[in-house]
């Protein structure tokens, strides 16, 4: 840390003793708009056209040409270019260093004392970059001493050091009022290609060696040789422009970095985390790289390069700082609709600048005509390229909000009385909606709430809806992001307002039974009452009792949606043991053990227990049996009752029973509920009635309410 | 079974209540009552053996009289008469300490009998009842916790009267049970008593301490 920090003031003192070297004319030397020299003073609105010479008192002349006025000596693709620029300088650098130079222009001769530079007239060409370059260091140094055993971030502050020199040469000649120290000028502009190469080295080899280490050495060696040798050529003018033996190769090996992009890209394929980490990284590389690149690619070409070097490479800086996040692993989920949102708005800026290029090349336009054409052709394509890049780039494969409706409207119907059932169609709808890796239940209150770096999604229960977490949405392919919270708490909403709802009305259909019950029992009820007890032991009496049954009969299968198949079995059980013991006729009672917690309709249950009680009424009251076996058993679809006596038989003829109203009332019962019935009487006498009916299980038809 | 309490808003049906008593127990003598506080005012004056109480009163519900009866006479039996057979209206009627109900159509004979059984200590329990009190012990259990301990001993269940119950539940009469269990019909109907009573102790100290805890949060 402290080694880094050395190391980082180092950079800036020097840096700034090598910028305040230069002798001060109080003239800001530039080229004007028709390419001639001209002077503008600093402190002061004179200009001088026309420059053509420094000139001292004892005649020395150093003639200033416009080819000496470039930002930089890079500028000059021809390296015979390079010498005439740094004889130039060579020459005016001697001259400042006289007590009296004047300034030959246009007018004639303008005398000044060359003194001190002062700090201001460095200017926004120096501070810009040197502040950038150096936040650049301190970001890149502060991860290496953050992660010293990780070879990425070697790398990483080895690409931060090539560019804090680069731009710190570049802010020292770019910020320069004529001329700056010559001896070590063209050293430094090595250096600083030098630098460059690191840069894209450095950054290269992060993405190499980061989110996922890639085997092999081909492809470092090889970028070290091409950078190397560059390098090398560069220093020695071994070939005679600096396209070849800068620009082209850095341009290659910048390129080259999309390559290894791709190889990171499948290697982490299968895992979003990392994944999430490379898409960060790739954005910010390619976002801050195209801009120089393309600038470069241009220069490359032979395009004199207008946009002034200092500002266009201090967007570099953008990796350094954007790498930020992605070390200090903050909040990586919340960038995966960021990034897609950036991927846009750098498309669609990428699109421009290549139209614009396009068209100026192509067609024979005039620089304002390009740029407005191809900002309305960009314009025009983008809009309807970013809706449909914005729909892949957000949604994946998954489902729309309204495609789930059917899964929380399903919810919202089926029957609160199954939470089994309830809990499934509730996984159900988080696996159509996420398709997780892995979907358990949890403990969670509150908000829907993002785990792990977007690892997991917490989705809070309701009622009897379990707390879930949800890991890794599309099978483990990306993360989740702030947008999936967003989605997941509408969804919430939906559900809790239909359960809701489905509740209240649950509760206004269970207190009007209640109401029509108290009703039915007070007013049908109390005259029943009244009736049986006029003449107690009349036929009246008897009907009155079966009508006030019949009453609590048809009130029970109102009062319930689903009967506990097993209950309904042990009522019939207890009432018919009962009543045929009561009778001295012995019971024999034969069933299967339903399901633990089957649910059945409630009506078929009613009515069949109106049925088995008026067969055992019978055989109590005409068969004249001893013995009589009741039996029920269950099949898939079917509830089948058998009610045997070993009376008198039915003789050809069903009897009548007290109340005329027995046989025909079984059959009437059990046609109404789809099933038959069938009194079959052997030659040895007994009776066997037979009623099967169809069993529909209660949930289909809570599903179809 | 010298003193009855008959209470019913109804004067035919109080009547025959009346005549109901009698028939069970000849020589019996009976109170009537036809609202809740004069049930209440009776059972503060004297004492009783036995008492009918309708359910829906013009002034409240019977279940506040079993409930002063239980308490300031423990040894009555009350019996609830009323036309609701389900155990929405019967289970808050024997937690507050009834002994057993009776449907108000039935024939006198019929009522005359299953009262004379009910005296004879032998409750009547259908199976929705012995679930519903089943349910009740088994999902009570976390609330028992914080009852006062001396409370939670008398309200446990055995696991004797526990079984018992299981085969109310799945439709086995007393008699098939006493048989299963090679016990006496009177020992069974004995296990039914204590299940009667620790649901009524049981509810009583749950109201108990329902209270204490709201008096604890809003004194």
């Amino acid at each position: 840390m402290a080694l880094a920090s050395i190391l980082i003031v180092a950079f800036a003192l020097l840096a700034l003793w090598r910028a305040m070297l230069e002798p001060s004319l109080g003239w800001r030397f530039s080229l004007d708009e028709g390419g001639r020299p001209q002077a503008t003073q600093v402190r002061g609105e004179a200009v001088l056209t026309g420059v053509r010479a420094l000139i001292a008192e004892d005649g020395l002349r150093a003639p200033i040409s416009p080819l000496a006025l470039v930002e930089s000596a890079g500028q000059h693709n021809d390296y015979s270019d390079h010498r005439i620029f740094f004889d130039e300088h060579r020459a005016l650098w001697q001259i400042l260093h006289q007590t009296r130079v004047g300034i030959e222009h246009d007018r004639g001769v303008e005398w000044a004392q060359p003194q001190g530079k002062d700090l201001l007239e460095l200017g926004l060409r120096f501070w810009y970059p040197w502040l950038v370059s150096l936040l650049a260091l301190s970001v890149g140094l502060m991860v290496w001493a953050h992660r010293p055993d990780d070879p990425a971030a070697w790398w990483y502050a080895a690409a931060a050091l090539g560019y804090a020199s680069g731009m710190l040469c570049t802010a020292g000649w770019g910020s320069r009022l004529l001329t700056q120290d010559p001896w070590l000028w063209p050293a430094l502009h090595v250096f600083s290609h030098a630098g460059s190469f690191l840069v894209v080295i450095g950054l290269s080899m992060v993405l190499w060696r980061h989110p996922r280490p890639l085997g092999g050495a081909l492809y470092p060696t090889v970028l070290l040789l091409v950078c190397g040798l560059s390098v090398l050529a560069d220093a020695l003018h071994g070939l005679p422009t600096i396209a070849l033996t800068f620009r082209i190769p850095l341009v290659a090996v910048t390129a080259a970095m999309a390559l290894v992009f791709v190889a990171q890209w499948r290697a982490c394929r299968h895992d979003p985390l990392l994944r999430g980490q490379l898409k960060w990284l790739g954005l910010l590389l390619f976002a801050s790289f195209s801009v120089v690149f393309v600038a470069y690619a241009m220069g490359a070409m032979g395009h004199v390069i207008t946009l002034p070097q200092n500002f266009g490479l201090t967007i570099i800086a953008l990796v350094f700082l954007g790498l930020v996040p992605l070390v200090g692993r903050i909040g990586l989920f919340r960038l995966e609709r960021w990034w897609a949102l950036a991927w846009l708005w750098f498309l669609g800026g990428l699109l421009v600048v290549v139209l614009d290029v396009l068209l100026l090349t192509l067609l024979p336009l005039s620089n304002e005509n390009a740029l407005m054409l191809a900002l309305a052709i960009g314009g025009w394509l983008y809009f309807p390229l970013r809706q449909a890049l914005w729909a892949r780039l957000t949604r994946g494969s998954l489902p729309e909000t309204r495609d789930l409706l059917p899964d929380v409207v399903q919810i919202a119907t089926v029957s609160q009385a199954d939470p089994a059932r309830l809990n499934e169609l509730w996984r159900q709808l988080w696996e159509h909606m996420f398709a997780p890796q892995q979907l358990q239940p949890t403990v969670h209150d509150g908000a829907v709430a993002i785990d792990g770096q977007g690892q997991s999604l917490r989705i809070p229960g309701w009622g009897r809806l379990q707390s879930l977490q949800l890991s890794l949405p599309e099978r483990g392919r990306r993360l989740f992001n702030r947008r999936d919270a967003q989605r997941a708490e509408e969804i919430l909403r939906l559900v809790r307002h239909g359960l809701q709802s489905q509740e209240s009305y649950e509760r206004g259909v269970r207190e009007e039974r209640l109401r029509i019950a108290a009703d039915l029992h007070d007013d049908l009820g109390a005259k029943l009452l009244a009736i049986a007890h006029t003449q107690p032991s009349g036929p009246a009496a008897t009907l009155a009792r079966q009508a006030m049954d019949e009453m609590r009969l048809s009130l029970r299968d109102m009062a319930s949606d689903g009967v506990v198949l097993a209950d309904a079995l042990a009522d019939w059980r207890a009432e018919t043991v009962s009543r045929l013991s009561a009778a001295g006729i012995a019971a024999q009672w034969l069933a299967d053990e339903p399901p633990a917690g089957e649910l059945v309709a409630a009506r078929p249950i009613g009515q069949l227990t109106r049925v088995l009680r008026e067969a055992v009424s019978n055989v109590i009251r005409h068969s004249g049996a001893r013995h009589c076996q009741v039996c029920v058993r269950r099949t898939p679809e079917q509830l089948r009752l058998t009610v045997t006596d070993d009376g008198r038989g039915l003789g050809g003829e069903p009897h009548s029973s007290a109340g005329g109203h027995g046989l025909p009332n079984i059959e009437r019962r059990v046609r109404k509920l789809g099933g038959d019935h069938r009194f079959h009487t052997p030659p040895g006498g007994g009776t066997t009635l037979t009623v099967q009916v169809p069993l529909a299980l209660h949930r289909a038809v809570g599903a179809i309410r | 079974m010298q003193n009855a309490l008959i209470v019913e808003d109804l004067p035919e049906i109080r009547d025959w209540l009346v005549q109901v008593a009698q028939a069970a127990f000849p020589g019996v003598a009976v109170t009537r009552a036809a609202r809740v506080d004069e049930a209440l005012a009776r059972v503060t004056e004297r004492g009783f053996d036995l008492a009918l109480i309708d359910l829906g009163l013009p002034d409240g519900s019977g279940i506040d009289v079993v409930g002063a009866l239980r308490q300031r006479q423990p040894t009555a039996v009350p019996v609830v008469v009323t036309i609701y057979d389900d155990d929405d209206h019967l289970f808050p009627a024997l937690q507050a300490g009834a002994f057993g109900y009776l449907l108000k159509e039935q024939p006198q004979d019929a009522l005359v009998a299953q009262l004379l059984r009910m005296t004879q200590g032998e409750p009547p329990l259908s199976p929705p009842i012995a679930r519903r009190v089943l349910s009740y012990f088994a999902g009570e259990a976390q609330r028992r916790q914080s009852l006062v301990r001396q409370v939670e001993e008398q309200v446990r269940l055995t696991d004797r009267e526990t079984e018992v119950l299981q085969r109310v539940a799945k439709g086995y009469t007393l008699p098939e049970i006493a048989t299963q269990f090679g016990l006496s019909r009177h020992t069974i109907a004995d296990h039914i008593k204590q299940v009667y009573r620790k649901l009524n102790v049981s509810s009583r100290a749950e109201a108990a301490l329902e209270a204490a805890r709201r008096g604890l949060v809003n004194p």
